[in-house]
């Protein structure tokens, strides 16, 4: 073996891989940074001086315009998405849980072919359902309340939930539930007592996924929502920033970065137990 | 295929399934069928439909907008399956390996593009690949060569389109592939590297053989993702200039907000789904026809 040859070579592209790597990183990490700039900056140096370096002066005064403006309401979009987010995730979470558990776990006839019918949903694209979906809305006289976002929005999420599900939960084997089940223990006992610790890390990965897209969501809530009282961060936010004449791009940034806090801090508090919970080996022989 | 499995009564069953069998079935297979109804029929929205039959997927087999967003599409989803599949798994692969220092906070950063809303990372995007005092051309004038058009240009505008959606997304991949990676026990790297197999044969031999069924899901989720995609070119082109960068779903967008020609624009959101589910039931066969162990 030509092992002080290997040694240099594996070096080399030792180095080159991690200089690639924090390459890569920086170019993630910079949108996020570059708006958090801007939202400090004014127009000259948002455009002409300074576009993409560290702000010469913080202008935190930028923050004020979105938390105090008149007539639309920072504050109440932002309770609207929260309210929306959070019962769209507790739909979404228990009712795949139950789907996907039943598909991936439990003995019966058409298992299969639900499965698939569920993962069909992955392939239709939202504006095709939307006319209609705006139609049975109404008709269902859901309209004008928080429902007539959190029942579409966690239907369009089950197919892509349930499919995730459903792959991590195939791979447990099933001593874990036998054991149980010998000792005379029900199937609700059994999963959301037994397995649902080995399920936490797809769950984890479900909530988090399903967050992003409904706090984010845009195109929907536009069409669906017609008074302003009702509408979500997103939306609302572009209400405003239209209403608003005299903008300026940092008061638009500042209202961006507080749209986008939820995610990152979210994601910060989030991220350490999916990670383990990934990479780990996973309690199985226990 | 899965035999095994716990038995439950039938009325227990029920209470599992039922949840997102109502919703699902409710708030998107019905609303799917009404809509792919109408694409027989010649609809505005407003006055009554006509029934025209398969008139509607004729016409869109002449039509130019429609054979570009097809063109547009294949070229697309063909970039956005290179870039994450290929570069999510050497991602995943790289911090997965324990002689990387900082593994940890390079998963964090690359994750945190996925957070951001489509039209913040949009707007970055922008001001980098624009024709008119672009960052691009910036340099590029800096460096002496010639300004190019960029997003504006005809191919290119779907390689640069499709690279920042996969750029959008591929924290997703990365640890999609990196948490079946580290599913692998290691005790099969340990017998190949005593068998004196280096990384690279132990990754080729052992961990693409294993990730057979994660890349499968991946390649699903990536071209579903991208033929359905639609907020990225909206925001950097609109679809032009002209016609050039128009998607599929771009397509259907003009069809039912522009030219209110309810009916044609259901068409193309058939001819897509058709198109997807075809594809997934190719995937599916390719990937049991191999037997591993």
């Amino acid at each position: 073996m030509n092992t002080i040859k290997d040694k240099k070579t594996n070096n080399i592209i030792f180095i080159i891989i991690n200089i690639v790597l924090i390459i890569y990183a920086i170019i993630s990490l910079y949108p996020f940074l570059w708006m958090l700039f801007y939202s400090l900056k004014d127009n000259t140096e948002i455009f002409i001086t300074n576009p993409f370096g560290f702000p010469q002066k913080l202008r935190f005064e930028n923050y004020l315009l979105p938390l105090s403006s008149h007539g639309y309401s920072l504050p109440r979009f932002f309770m609207n998405s929260v309210i929306v987010t959070i019962a769209t995730l507790v739909i979404t979470v228990i009712s795949c849980l139950l789907f996907s558990y039943a598909t991936a776990r439990l003995k019966w006839k058409f298992s299969e072919v639900f499965k698939t019918y569920v993962s069909v949903g992955l392939f239709i694209p939202i504006f095709v359902v939307l006319i209609p979906l705006l139609i049975m809305v109404k008709n269902l006289k859901l309209n004008n309340t928080y429902f007539e976002l959190i029942f579409p929005y966690s239907a369009i999420r089950i197919s892509f939930s349930c499919i995730i599900l459903h792959g991590f939960l195939r791979r447990l084997p099933f001593e874990l539930e036998e054991s149980a089940m010998i000792d005379g223990a029900g199937i609700f006992t059994i999963l959301f007592k037994i397995m649902i610790e080995y399920i936490k890390p797809a769950i984890v990965t479900v909530i988090i996924l399903t967050f992003i897209f409904t706090w984010n969501e845009f195109s929907l809530a536009l069409i669906f929502i017609s008074k302003h009282a009702n509408m979500t961060l997103p939306v609302g936010l572009l209400a405003f920033l239209e209403s608003e004449m005299e903008m300026q791009m940092g008061e638009i940034g500042a209202s961006l970065v507080i749209a986008s806090i939820p995610s990152i801090f979210l994601y910060s508090i989030l991220s350490k137990k999916i990670e383990s919970s990934l990479t780990a080996q996973g309690g199985i022989k226990g | 295929m899965q035999k095994d499995g716990i038995v439950i009564k039938k009325k227990l069953l029920v209470i599992f399934i039922c949840p997102v069998l109502v919703l699902y079935t409710l708030f998107i297979i019905i609303p799917t069928i009404q809509s792919l109804y109408y694409s027989f029929f010649e609809w505005n929205g407003i006055s009554t439909p006509e029934f025209i039959a398969f008139d509607n997927y004729i016409n869109m087999f002449k039509d130019d907008y429609f054979l570009i967003s097809i063109r547009n599409i294949i070229i697309y989803i063909f970039v956005l399956l290179c870039y994450q599949m290929v570069f999510g798994f050497l991602l995943a692969l790289i911090t997965s390996d324990k002689r990387f220092i900082g593994k940890v906070f390079i998963k964090k950063v690359i994750f945190i593009p996925f957070l951001i809303a489509v039209t913040i990372i949009c707007q970055l995007w922008i001001r980098i690949v624009q024709p008119v005092n672009g960052v691009l051309n910036i340099i590029f004038e800096f460096v002496g060569l010639p300004a190019q058009k960029w997003i504006m240009q005809d191919v290119l505008s779907m390689f640069l389109i499709s690279f920042i959606q996969g750029w959008h997304h591929i924290g997703f991949y990365a640890i999609l592939f990196s948490a079946a990676i580290s599913s692998i026990p290691a005790q099969l790297y340990n017998a190949a590297k005593l068998e004196g197999a280096n990384t690279m044969q132990q990754h080729l031999y052992i961990t693409i053989p294993l990730l057979k069924d994660t890349f499968l899901i991946a390649i699903i989720f990536c071209i579903a993702g991208g033929m359905k995609s639609f907020e990225y070119v909206y925001i950097m082109t609109g679809g032009g200039p002209g016609n050039i960068s128009y998607t599929l779903s771009m397509f259907i967008y003009r069809c039912i907000f522009k030219t209110y020609n309810y009916g044609y624009g259901t068409t193309g959101s058939v001819i897509m789904l058709i198109t997807l589910i075809l594809a997934t039931i190719l995937l599916n066969r390719l990937g049991r026809s191999r037997i591993t162990y």
